[in-house]
Parts: C-alpha cells; structure tokens; sequence
C-alpha cells in the first residue's frame, strides 16, 4: 500500500512537471516580440580571424561506481 | 521657418503619394503613376509651413495649420512626415531630414496596408491560449506606416577570451565503472567582421518590437528621396549614433563569443570564464526602415503590433486565455500523472 502511495506521489510530480513544460511550450505561441542578443545575421562571410589558440591541461578527477549497486 | 512639400499630380493637381506595389508616386484620385526618379521640381510644391510654436511648451510638440483644410496638426518636434487628422492630405517636412540629418539611404515601402491587416489576421491563426473573444470583437484601433530611423554599424571586432573546458572519458572493467573528468584551460584571440548591425534610433518606439521584425534586405535600398515619405509617417532621428551604439556593442560581443567558441572542438562543456573586447573600426549610417505599426485595445490593455513593410514579417505578443491554460494544465497533468502511474508500477513489479 505504502508503495502504491509513494508511486503515486511521484507519477504526480512528473505528470505536473512534464505538463507544465508542454503547456508553456504551446502558450509560448502568443509571445513574439524578443530583444536580440546576438547578431548572427550581420556577420561578414569567412571574417573569424583567430589570431592565437591555446589549450592547458589543469588537471582531472576520477570517479569510480561498483557496478552492483552505484555507491561510490 | 519650416517647410511643408507636397508632391502635385500633373494630371489633376491632386497630392502624389508613394505606391508600395508600383514602386512609383501614384495619385489617389486618378491613379496616375509618376516614376520617382521623373519627379521635377514643378511636381512638387514647397511652401512655407504655416507653423507657430506655444510658448513654455512642456510637451515637446510642433504645431502647424494644413494649408488644405487649415485644420491644426500637433505632432511631436522630430516629426518628418506625418498626413492631417481632419482631412488625410500628405504633408512632408524636408527640414528634418536636411543636412546632417539626411539618411544615407532608405528602404521603400514595398508591402501596403492590406497586406498588413492580412498579416495580422494569419498572426491570430492557430495560436493556442487566445481568448476567442479577441479573434472575433477585437479591432484595429490604428494601422499606419512608418519610417522608423536606424543606425546601422560597420565593425572590426577584437576579442580575447577563455574558457574552462572539460572533456569526459568513460571506461569499465567487469567490476567498476571510472569517469575520468579532464579540465583543460583554454584562450582564443581573433577578430570578426560585422556589416550593417542595425539599433532603432527612435525613442518613442520599442526597441524589442524592432529587434523582432529584422531583417531587413539592404540589396532594396535606394538613395534616400522626400517622395518616398509622401502617404505614410516618418521621424528623425532622437538617438545619436552612440547612444545607440551600446545595444549593438553587446550583440556583436555575445556573436564573437559563440563563434569563438563554436571553433573549439573535442570538449564536452565549454564555458566562458574571462573576456576583453576591443572594436577596431566602427562606422555609423542613417537609415529609413519601413515598418507598419498596429494598435488594438482589448480589455483596456493596448497591444501594439509591427510588421516589417518590407518582408511582412509580423510580430506582437497577445493576451493568453487563463482559464483555458489551467484548465488544460489540470487535463494534461492528470492524464500524465495516470500515465506514469502505469508505467512505473510495471516496470517496478515486473523485477
């Protein structure tokens, strides 16, 4: 029974959340009027000049999982 | 003292108004086409504007008498070509844009009024959370065409930028699994090219409104010319070129940053940690765009829509239908939550 309740809680939560996002999606329609942040459209062809690059390795972290049951 | 022109028809005297279809001066009563560039002075008639300003004026407006019904005309100081409330005749204010003022080029109407209202009557189309009231009872308070100005930008773009970078490396042996996060830091320095980065230099319009109807085809624009004012409204300019110029500073910066780092290749997250900016060369130019303006008043809110007269592209936002949105919200969730329900309870009772 205490399962039941608790899928139920959950299936809820994403059911609100997953509609939530389509129903924004579909109310964003009305919305058309944006400031523009970047100027794409008036970018001279073939002008990128890259004048210097550079890649430095800084350094990495590992992370190990047991297959079996995911602790660490 | 200012000046108003009004473009005569040789065939009957009546005033010439530019035709967006034709691309020529037509005239309303006859239809007579005049083509602009056969425009001579005895088309034209420019006298001096019977104009008189109040004194201690705090609103910023000019006031004339149209010399075809003597009606007054009050129309704000920046005005350069506007038509009589009383009796719709054209006036044109050369004066505005004499000079310093003068566009360096302007992009003629080449879509009319009808094509707007249809345009906006598409816009309302299949939009989901519109009250249906709005389609039926809404109507057009307003509907005119405009000449808005705009700076237009050249620029030479020097940017120097870093990133923190990570690429991600998967591997398993029978017993674990290993994630291997490497951090690189990574600098690029280079310069873009921009042509013809537009701001609206007009600040009694919307500059997000402008922003949505780009862009424009320069390839149309022609030298600029009184006539083509002649029927619709136009201002000068009340943003300098370098007032506006902060707007389009920050386009061109977020554009060489995603070119930039759309040029670092073999990482899994890109990130901007650190940038300097420096614009090389930049010139300015004045511009005339057609745009279209329309106002409707639903519910006492206004909404103001813009099309752009050139490509008819057509934007506003619209008013959204509450109750319509939760109730569907209320459906939609319900139906996904009993969805889920059966989906989780298979897949955790069948193990």
């Amino acid at each position: 029974m205490f399962e039941f309740i608790c899928i139920g809680v959950v299936s809820l939560f994403c059911g609100v959340g997953t509609a939530y996002l389509i129903v924004s999606y579909m109310a964003s329609s009305l919305r058309s009027v944006h400031v523009k942040y970047e100027a794409g459209d008036y970018l001279v062809e073939n002008s990128l000049d890259v004048t210097y690059e550079n890649e430095v390795f800084r350094n990495k972290k590992v992370e190990k999982i047991a297959k079996n049951n995911n602790n660490n | 003292m200012a000046k108003t022109t009004h473009y005569l028809c040789p065939a009957c005297g009546g005033t010439l108004e530019f035709d967006s279809k034709t691309q020529k001066m037509k005239c309303p009563f006859c239809d007579t086409e005049v083509d602009i560039a056969d425009l001579e002075d005895k088309h034209s008639s420019t006298k001096d504007a019977t104009s008189y300003t109040e004194e201690d004026s705090q609103d910023n407006l000019a006031y004339y008498i149209c010399e075809s019904c003597g009606g007054q005309i009050a129309v704000p100081k920046e005005t350069g070509a506007t038509s009589c409330p009383f009796c719709g005749n054209s006036q044109v204010l050369p004066a505005q844009f004499e000079g310093d003022l003068k566009p360096d080029a302007i992009i003629p109407f080449k879509l009319d009024k009808k094509d707007c209202k249809a345009q906006y009557l598409k816009h309302l189309e299949g939009k989901h959370f519109l009250p249906k009231i709005f389609r039926s009872t809404n109507h057009i308070d307003e509907l005119k065409g405009v000449y808005v100005p705009f700076w237009l930008y050249n620029s030479k773009l020097y940017a120097d930028l870093a990133f923190d970078c990570e690429r991600i490396e998967e591997k398993e042996d029978s017993r674990y699994k290993y994630i291997t996060h490497y951090y690189y830091d990574v600098y690029r320095k280079g310069t873009l090219k921009f042509k013809d980065v537009p701001a609206d230099a007009a600040s009694a319009i919307a500059d997000d409104l402008m922003d949505s109807i780009e862009p424009y085809d320069l390839a149309e624009s022609s030298d600029y010319n009184d006539a083509y004012l002649s029927g619709f409204y136009a201002s000068r300019y009340d943003i300098t070129d370098k007032e506006a110029f902060p707007r389009v500073e920050t386009r061109m910066q977020n554009s060489i940053v995603d070119e930039m780092e759309n040029s670092i290749k073999g990482f899994d997250n890109i990130t901007l940690r650190g940038s300097a900016f420096d614009f090389k060369k930049v010139e300015a130019r004045h511009v005339l765009f057609p745009v279209y303006l329309l106002n409707t008043t639903w519910q006492n809110q206004r909404f103001t829509f813009a099309m752009n007269g050139q490509t008819g592209r057509f934007v506003g936002n619209l008013p959204r239908d509450d109750r319509a949105y939760y109730r569907t919200l209320v459906l939609y969730s319900l139906g996904l939550s009993f969805v889920y329900f059966f989906l989780i309870c298979v897949f955790y009772f069948s193990e």
